[in-house]
C-alpha cells in the first residue's frame, strides 16, 4: 500500500518535471516589468495608515489654527468657552501622538520583508497592522472619552436656548431648565458617541477585514501545522 | 553609476529570464486566468528586484526566487475574483505547459494534477510545489518557517489530500 502510493507520488513528480513549454517571457519583457509602478496591499495597508493619520493632523491643525475663528458667535455660545480650550488641548496633544504614530508605522512597515519565510512575513504584516489599529483605537476611545462631555455641554447649552426662546417653555424654573438641559445633554453625548463609535468600528472591522483575512487564514493554517 | 546600474539590470534580467519557469509555475497554483498570471509574474518580479541588492548569493537564485515568489502570491498579492472557471483555464494553450511530444493523456494528467492543487490552500499550495520541485526538506521548511518535522507530517497529509483530489477529479 505504502510501496503504491510512492510509485504514485513519483509518477506526479515525473510528470511534473516533464513541463518544458513554458510561456516565455523575453528579457525584453522582463525589464519592463521592473521599470514598472505597481502598489501591493501591504504598500496599500501602509499608505492608508498614512492617510488615516495625515486626515487625523489635518484634521487637529485645522481647528488649531482655524477653528477659533471658524465658528460663529452663535456656535461659540453654545459650545462655551471651556469647550474651545478643550479641544485646543486635545489637539495639541493629536499632533504630538500623530508623528509618534506615523514613527511606529514606519519601524514595523521597514520590518516587513520578502525575503524572510512565509510564516515571519505574515506575523510581521500582521503586526504591523495590529499595531496601526491598535493605536488608532486609542486614539478612538481616548477622542470618545474626551468628547462626551463637550457633546453633553452642547447639547445641554441647545435645549436651554431652545426652552428660552420658546413661548411654551419660556417660563420654567431654572432647576427645570437645568433639568431640561441635562436629559438633552446626556442624550446628545450617549447618540453623538454612538454613532462616532459604530462608524470607527465599521470601517476598521471593513479595512482591516478586507486586507487582512486572507493572511490571518494561512497564519492559522502554519500554527496548525506547528502545532 | 548608471553603468553599474545598467549592468546590474543586465545580470537580473538574464537571470529571470533563465529561470523564469519558477515564476511561471508560482503563478500557474496561485491564479485562474492568464490575466491574473501575468499581473503576479509582474509582481513577482519587481518583489525579486528590489531585494536583488539584499541577494547575498550564499543561498541558490532558484531557491531565493522561490521564497519571494512565494511570499509575494501569498501575502502581496490579492486574490482577484474571476468567473472563468479553473478547470477551463487549465485547458487553455496559454498554460500548454507539456512538452510537444508528449500525449494527450500526460498533458490531461497535468492539467488535472494542477486543477487538484489548486482545491488545496494557500500554505498546502506552497508546500505541495516545492515537494514537486524536489527541494529539501531542509529547505521547504526554512521557506515556510516551520521544523523540518512539521513539514514532513504535514508534507504526508497533503500527498494524501492530493491524491484523493486526483481520484475524484478524473
Amino acid at each position: 500500500m505504502e510501496d503504491n502510493n510512492k510509485d504514485k507520488i513519483d509518477e506526479l513528480k515525473m510528470l511534473w518535471h516533464s513541463q518544458k513549454d513554458y510561456i516565455n517571457y523575453d528579457s525584453e519583457k522582463i525589464f519592463s516589468m521592473i521599470h514598472r509602478k505597481s502598489i501591493n496591499s501591504v504598500q496599500w495597508l501602509f499608505i492608508i495608515s498614512l492617510i488615516e493619520l495625515l486626515l487625523g493632523l489635518f484634521i487637529t491643525l485645522w481647528s488649531l489654527f482655524s477653528g477659533k475663528h471658524y465658528y460663529s458667535s452663535s456656535v461659540m455660545e453654545v459650545m462655551g468657552e471651556e469647550n474651545i480650550r478643550r479641544i485646543e488641548t486635545f489637539s495639541n496633544t493629536g499632533i504630538v501622538f500623530s508623528f509618534v504614530l506615523m514613527g511606529i508605522i514606519y519601524y514595523f512597515y521597514r520590518k516587513i520583508s520578502t525575503q524572510s519565510s512565509i510564516n515571519t512575513l505574515i506575523n510581521s504584516i500582521i503586526r504591523f497592522r495590529k499595531a496601526v489599529v491598535i493605536c488608532l483605537i486609542a486614539i478612538v476611545l481616548i477622542l470618545l472619552i474626551f468628547m462626551f462631555p463637550i457633546y453633553f455641554e452642547i447639547g445641554k447649552n441647545i435645549a436651554i436656548q431652545n426652552s428660552i426662546s420658546n413661548s411654551a417653555t419660556s417660563n420654567l424654573s431654572p432647576e427645570e431648565l437645568q433639568k431640561v438641559g441635562r436629559t438633552a445633554g446626556w442624550f446628545m453625548a450617549v447618540i453623538s458617541v454612538s454613532i462616532i463609535g459604530i462608524f470607527f468600528f465599521a470601517y476598521y472591522y471593513l479595512i482591516y477585514g478586507f486586507f487582512l483575512r486572507r493572511l490571518t487564514k494561512n497564519q492559522r493554517e502554519l500554527k496548525e501545522i506547528r502545532d | 553609476m548608471n553603468k553599474t546600474l545598467e549592468t546590474r539590470e543586465t545580470k537580473f534580467t538574464k537571470l529571470i529570464e533563465n529561470n523564469q519557469g519558477i515564476v511561471h509555475k508560482i503563478c500557474r497554483i496561485y491564479t485562474d486566468s492568464p490575466e491574473a498570471h501575468e499581473d503576479l509574474f509582474q509582481e513577482i518580479v519587481l518583489q525579486l528586484w528590489k531585494s536583488f541588492d539584499s541577494f547575498q548569493g550564499d543561498s541558490k537564485f532558484s531557491t531565493w526566487m522561490y521564497r519571494v515568489g512565494l511570499n509575494t502570491a501569498i501575502t502581496l498579492i490579492r486574490k482577484k475574483n474571476r468567473t472563468i472557471r479553473t478547470s477551463s483555464i487549465d485547458g487553455q494553450p496559454y498554460f500548454d505547459v507539456v512538452s510537444k511530444e508528449a500525449d494527450e493523456t500526460q498533458q490531461e494528467r497535468l492539467n488535472l494534477l494542477y486543477a487538484s492543487i489548486k482545491k488545496l490552500n494557500d500554505v498546502e499550495r506552497a508546500l505541495v510545489l516545492l515537494y514537486l520541485e524536489d527541494l529539501p526538506y531542509r529547505e521547504i521548511s526554512a521557506t515556510l518557517g516551520i521544523t523540518e518535522v512539521n513539514a514532513r507530517v504535514k508534507m504526508n497529509r497533503v500527498k494524501e489530500k492530493l491524491r484523493v483530489l486526483m481520484n475524484r477529479n478524473s
